[in-house]
């Protein structure tokens, strides 16, 4: 009777004791936390009038001052925290000016001990103190960290930290050759990362069109596709990955090509709208309306019978954008098929379209604009009239 | 020892003939003593200011502290004022604000420039400020482009308004975009600077909003965001946006944009 | 018979000890994601990443029945997150009230008789949708009713982005949540099926103009009690979960989901409570069954408001929802997935642990505590055996509780203020002292509701969401 129940009772002394820990631990980190924002708070009051010099003479040649007098480690550190929102929100000399301003109070060098510190946190602090202060000299320790650091968020820290510290595309190109390791196609991600970089990451991408690792191809196209103007130099690789037999290479690779109008011959719209893959169909409709190329009128007014619902959502819209002529096409479509889904997608879009003229003409004093509108409606009635039956009855 | 006035009206007018630059600060004290004057000058003697002769001149009737440093540009004479402050506060006996401006100025002769500044002393309030003198402000405050910050980020609203008063601009600032259209509404600003991600109302909301008020043909709007996606900008300009800068951003260009936008 | 019920007794100890101490551990594996959960939120750019062309465009889906008192202002508040590219789709569900003409006219919505839309789910009928060009990020879709799962459905078929968020329509969003939760997506996008927020009760909170201005604790007894609940289930529980995959639920209030993965397991399922839950087995049983590597995971800095019920009976018709929707849930997933090496984490850890622990709670605990009682009646000398059983529950759940505290003032920290954490540790003591034991029958009487009703579900539903919406005072009168 007493046995069965004796562990339970040194179960319960056990956890009293642990409760009595978690209570002091909780206690003890409250007081500190509330002690550490007095402090932050003290010392922001006591720079105040210092702050104010900072951000009014940061556009002078010289280095700005460090504070006259003592100032603490800790002080420092708080300091380090305002330094780092106004550094984010500058390009240029008004940057450059609060990282000498860290380096002389010695933060840099600080940071880059606790980079070698035990404490795994403490590094990652130390990681993303450098990556703001664009520390070059860390570039290496950063590389170390990163490479020794197994899966978790603050690999992304670093890697930001590694972007901004980076001297060359070649610590851009290691960085990432580090983070593909993890196999987690965070593509997009290292992207944005490299986006934090000075340096013009352009080349980077362009190069990585050509290696064989799907992940480096993947990213260099997502690069490349960002980017505001086309990088010269990488027709043929990007013409060999269109081929690619991973999908999404394919797709990404036409998407760039789409991006181009001087990369679409006649034969590769063909080719495209005419692609095994959907989704490379249905891009390159949306292109041709996007783009505005009228001749390929009769290629999208098919694609709008499509098989899938993408290819003739986007193939009947682009014909919209491709003014009365694309419009007229879609109204052929009304007369000529009886029912089906090309004819639902067409009539959808016709009735969209003309809803949106309508409001269009309404709001504008643009005569060319309301003129195009009653052109759209007298095409439409046109084919309405003919098509009367299958329209009621798409309509009921 | 009233002697302010004159001492330092001549100090500046050797200066100017021999084209060297200085800094001034005027402090509002309370009553020094000759031996707390002189306890001053021991201990921000010139082996502390590192370059230039210091000079030191107190005048009993308006209880103000003159000080002025030879080869100090408008940033070491700030710094400078810093150390001032911080010391005559610990020993009680500061009782205002101080101002502060570095000689040669541009236009007007220094000498003139001075007394003018004697004037903006006497008017200034507060204590403990410290302002630094702007030639432009006093003369025509009417003509003065007035700008509205709208951000939710304090630090870029802080920031930018020392940085925009001190190029000469009237500034306001407003946290969010209900707040900021209520500024809108009452002080009719030349120039609004606006980011897109605000609380209530955002950035887009916020120049409809502009757009549909009255006397809103007076005034631009530059969009200030984060955001870099061509959508967005093609939408602030559609709404009436002049200029669109993307985070982080160059001051100098900033201003450059500004400016152009309301010559 | 008094040895029976000793050794019954004896059991239900020990079935307290085992319980808690799997939660212990649960909340072990949370303090050691915390670290990494802390400096990821507090090193990441929100602002520079919320402008980033590199986001996934999300579509959020909001149902809504019967909300014209709060619509517009969450509607509002929903048009102004700060995210790079995103869509609010509004279902209305046949609301009996004007939710439809207030969304209309305040946003100038025309019908778009001919929107296109991709209808990959079986919803009800479409009345139509709506849209105006000056909010090109708003769609409203008006449908006749068909319950919340239905409502989701039809905002999917609808959606033009790759991934949803679902939100409920009487929920507040931070402005940064879609975004923290959009990076936690981006770190592993391919395996990443679902993620979660956090929930936290606005009660007592000063909510102005759609943001939440400044944070307190409700005053009120029943609110309070719910926000320290959340707080140990979100923190302790739902962190450690995720941290070994094996969360079982991402809250219906607001979740992030892959539209493809939703649509191949067939959408949202209506017809009884805790559609919620079920999504996510349905996405744990896909992924496992083909193969695939995958994650549910969890994102405690994304942060949505929402209100409390204040009252018992609102507070009773929600929990034995819960029950309810636990136990459809459990019969029909648990007993073909449970403790097959298959299904790993979730069939062998997760799903065992909600089915002893969850489901077959109250049966445990009200007969032990039966047992106990009769025992001691019985016998008086041994009076400490009940002694023993209360004290085990009572001080390992408060253990618990100094846990998802010591949590929220390592990474969060949201309640500065020294009493809302002395406050926050007694009502996290109180907890036991009835409060538990309601919640423990109302389970029960959720699993009675179930056995009695199998058959009437969908209307069930839709009652106690409607009662529920319209119980919960809206935002906007609190503000």
């Amino acid at each position: 009777m007493e046995t069965p129940l004796a562990t339970a009772v040194l179960f319960l002394y056990a956890l009293c004791a642990v409760m009595i820990v978690g209570l002091v631990v909780l206690f003890a980190l409250k007081i500190r936390n509330s002690s550490a924002d007095n402090k932050a708070r003290h010392c922001q009051e006591k720079y105040r009038d210092y702050f104010v010099y900072l951000q009014a003479h940061g556009e002078e040649e010289e280095r700005l001052k460090v504070p006259h007098g003592e100032v603490t480690q800790s002080e420092k550190q708080i300091m380090q925290k305002k330094l780092f929102e106004l550094m984010e929100l500058f390009t240029g000399v008004h940057r450059q000016k609060l990282i000498w301003l860290c380096e002389d109070l010695g933060l840099i060098e600080l940071d880059r001990k606790r980079l070698k510190g035990a404490w795994k946190w403490t590094r990652v602090d130390a990681a993303y103190n450098l990556g703001m202060m664009r520390s070059k000299e860390a570039l290496p320790d950063l590389l170390q960290l990163l490479e020794k650091s197994s899966y978790d968020p603050s690999i992304f820290i670093i890697a930001r930290s590694i972007a901004r510290c980076a001297r060359d595309t070649g610590d851009l190109r290691e960085m990432v050759l580090l983070l593909v390791r993890y196999k987690k196609n965070f593509h997009e991600l290292i992207v944005d990362i490299l986006s934090d970089s000075q340096i013009d990451t352009a080349p980077l991408f362009a190069s990585f069109l050509r290696e064989t690792s799907t992940d480096l191809v993947k990213i260099g196209l997502i690069g490349l596709l960002a980017q505001s103007q086309s990088q010269p130099g990488i027709e043929s690789a990007l013409y060999k990955l269109i081929e690619s037999e991973d999908k999404d290479i394919r797709i990404k690779a036409v998407k760039l090509v789409c991006q181009d109008v001087r990369y679409l011959t006649e034969q590769r719209v063909k080719a495209f709208m005419n692609h095994k893959d959907w989704e490379i169909r249905a891009m390159m409709a949306k292109a041709v309306g996007g783009l505005g190329l009228a001749g390929y009128i009769p290629m999208l007014k098919s694609a709008v019978g499509d098989s899938s619902w993408w290819v003739r959502h986007h193939s009947a819209y682009s014909l919209t954008a491709l003014e009365v002529e694309g419009f007229a096409a879609l109204c052929e479509i009304l007369r000529e098929e009886r029912m089906g889904n090309k004819l639902q997608m067409a009539h959808e879009v016709i009735q969209e379209e003309l809803e949106k003229g309508k409001r269009q003409a309404a709001a504008t004093q643009d005569v060319e604009k309301q003129l195009q509108y009653n052109q759209k409606l007298h095409l439409y009635h046109k084919s309405y009239r003919k098509t009367i039956s299958t329209v009621a009855a798409l309509e009921r | 020892m009233s002697n302010l006035v004159p001492v330092f009206y001549q100090l500046l007018t050797n200066m100017e003939a021999s084209q060297s630059a200085c800094g001034v600060i005027l402090v509002a004290c309370k009553n020094l003593s000759k031996e707390s004057v002189e306890a001053i000058k021991r201990d921000f003697s010139p082996k502390e200011t590192d370059s230039g002769e210091t000079h030191f001149a107190y005048d009993k009737t308006k209880n103000l502290l003159g000080i002025m440093v030879e080869q100090h540009n408008l940033a070491d004479t700030h710094f400078f004022a810093l150390r001032v402050k911080d010391y005559l506060q610990e020993s009680q006996l500061l009782s205002g604000s101080l101002l502060i401006a570095s000689f040669p100025e541009s236009s007007a002769s220094s000498g003139q420039l001075f007394m003018r500044m004697m004037q903006e002393i006497k008017d200034l309030d507060g204590y403990g400020e410290i302002k630094i003198y702007d030639q432009r402000n006093s003369a025509d405050a009417e003509e003065q482009t007035r700008i509205l910050l709208v951000n939710h980020d304090e630090h870029v609203n802080e920031f930018l308004r020392i940085y925009l008063e001190r190029k000469g601009y009237m500034v306001t600032v407003a946290n969010d975009g209900m707040d900021g259209m209520e500024k809108y509404r009452e002080w009719s600003p030349d120039l609004v600077i606006t980011d897109l991600n605000l609380p209530i109302l955002n950035g887009y909301q916020l120049m409809e909003k502009i757009k549909h008020h009255e006397a809103s043909a007076m005034s631009k709007i530059v969009v200030l965001t984060d955001k870099r996606l061509e959508e967005d900008v093609q939408k602030s300009f559609a709404l009436g946006a002049a200029d669109y800068i993307t985070k982080p951003f160059s001051p100098i260009e900033l201003e450059a944009r500004v400016r152009r936008l309301i010559s | 018979m008094r040895d029976f019920l000793l050794y019954y007794g004896v059991f239900a100890v020990y079935y307290v000890i085992a319980i808690n101490s799997l939660y212990f551990i649960i909340l072990m594996f949370s303090f050691k994601s915390i670290m990494g959960i802390l400096k990821s939120s507090v090193y990441s750019r929100f602002q520079s990443l919320s402008g980033s062309r590199h986001v996934p465009p999300i579509s959020i889906l909001v149902p809504a029945y019967n909300e014209e008192l709060t619509i517009i202002e969450n509607v509002r508040s929903l048009l102004s997150l700060n995210y790079p590219k995103y869509e609010v789709i509004v279902v209305n569900d046949g609301s009996k009230d004007d939710t439809l003409q207030v969304l209309i006219e305040e946003f100038q919505l025309t019908s778009s008789e001919h929107m296109p839309m991709q209808p990959v789910l079986q919803t009800s009928k479409i009345r139509g949708i709506y849209h105006n060009p000056a909010f090109p990020n708003l769609y409203l879709i008006d449908k006749g009713n068909g319950g919340k799962a239905d409502s989701l459905n039809a905002g999917i078929n609808l959606s033009h982005y790759p991934l949803i968020a679902s939100i409920d329509a009487d929920s507040l969003l931070e402005k940064d949540a879609l975004i923290r939760i959009a990076k936690v997506y981006m770190e592993n996008p391919e395996e990443t099926v679902a993620i979660g927020g956090d929930i936290r009760i606005a009660n007592g909170c000063k909510i102005e103009d759609g943001v939440v201005s400044d944070i307190r604790l409700p005053d009120k007894f029943l609110p309070m009690m719910q926000s320290v609940e959340y707080l140990k289930a979100f923190l302790g529980g739902r962190i450690g979960w995720s941290a070994i995959n094996g969360l079982i639920i991402v809250s219906g209030a607001f979740g992030v989901f892959r539209k493809d993965y939703v649509v191949k397991v067939g959408g949202y399922r209506e017809g009884y409570p805790g559609e919620d839950m079920n999504i996510i087995i349905k996405l744990h049983k896909y992924m496992l069954e083909n193969n695939l590597p995958y994650r549910v995971a969890f994102c405690p800095d994304a942060v949505c408001w929402t209100q409390a019920p204040d009252s018992f009976r609102i507070l009773g018709s929600q929990r034995r929802r819960w029950g309810r929707g636990n136990l459809k849930n459990m019969i029909e997933y648990g007993k073909n997935m449970v403790l097959r090496p298959k299904y790993k984490v979730f069939g062998m850890l997760t799903l065992p642990f909600n089915i002893l622990f969850e489901t077959l709670n109250p049966y445990f605990r009200i007969t032990g505590l039966l047992a106990l009682i009769g025992y001691t009646l019985l016998d008086m000398t041994n009076a400490h055996v009940l002694l023993i059983y209360g004290l085990l529950n009572l001080l390992y759940g408060v253990l618990l509780g100094i846990g998802s505290l010591l949590l929220e003032e390592i990474a969060f920290r949201r309640y500065p203020r020294f009493k809302d954490i002395v406050k926050m540790l007694f009502y996290t003591i109180l907890m036991f002292f009835g409060y538990r034991q309601i919640g423990v029958i109302w389970r029960f009487l959720g699993h009675i509701e179930y056995l009695r009703n199998n058959n009437s579900w969908g209307t069930m539903t839709r009652k106690s969401w409607q009662a529920e919406n319209k119980n919960i005072s809206s935002l906007e009168a609190r503000g």
